[in-house]
């Protein structure tokens, strides 16, 4: 699963802590789901998205071959 | 039917209860540090007064021995030792994270059974290598040593997880 979180952030000008703060988890998940080293659960990945007021789809999609 | 649909909810329930609250606030963190630092001072302590972990073994049997005879005295303090390592191992590695989330539970659960193999595969070599009293003494410190190899690879974890996101930070 690849992610456009690091380009989300750059668009709204947040840092990675100040996001991690805005959904209550710590720095280094928001860093290792962007470096694409974790895959965060539903809950997760909605609490992101509803940060950027997009859909899921938008931000985290499959690769090819998932 | 209905029993087994019974006992399945309730594994079910404490199963959540686990994910969610099994873990210990915090600052228990920092008491843990504290009591284990007094079960390290204790082990000191006890390595003049106290016998070996197989004398202990075999003499545990006298703990209820009315009068306080030297022996007595050493299977206390060894006994105050276990007990105070134990408590501040399980509370330094049980405790919650400052900030707790679905990633540190991931790390910790993973270290858990990490610790658990490698603690195994010791086991496993240790019964080929050792004999007898060895062997005992080699029980004695598999006591602690689970907990151990969990709260250094958790921690190695962690620190590694930081050094990430600090390189992050300082790029961006």
């Amino acid at each position: 699963m690849k992610n456009s979180l690091r380009v989300e952030r750059a668009i709204k000008n947040i840092t990675q802590g100040e996001l991690a703060d805005l959904i209550g988890v710590s720095r280094q998940t928001i860093n290792t789901i962007e470096s694409n080293k974790y895959v965060p659960s539903t809950v997760l990945a909605l609490k992101i998205a509803r940060v950027f007021e997009k859909k899921v789809e938008e931000i985290f999609e499959l690769e090819e071959g998932e | 039917m209905t029993f087994v649909k019974f006992v399945l909810l309730l594994v079910n329930q404490t199963l959540q209860i686990m994910k969610t609250r099994f873990l210990f606030p915090h600052k228990l963190k920092k008491i843990g540090v504290i009591i284990f630092l007094i079960g390290l001072g204790i082990s000191l302590i006890s390595t003049y007064f106290a016998p070996d972990v197989t004398k202990y073994f075999i003499s545990r049997s006298n703990r209820d021995s009315s009068s306080l005879t030297p022996d007595l005295i050493g299977i206390l303090i060894t006994d105050a030792k276990l007990i105070t390592l134990i408590i501040g191992l399980v509370l330094i590695s049980f405790s919650k994270e400052k900030i707790e989330d679905e990633q540190i539970a991931q790390v910790r659960l993973d270290s858990l059974q990490w610790a658990i193999y490698l603690n195994y595969i010791l086991m496993l070599i240790c019964v080929l290598a050792f004999n007898g009293f060895d062997f005992l003494a080699v029980m004695g410190y598999n006591i602690l040593s689970p907990l151990i190899f969990f709260i250094v690879r958790f921690r190695w974890k962690m620190h590694h997880l930081n050094n990430l996101a600090a390189k992050e930070e300082s790029l961006s």
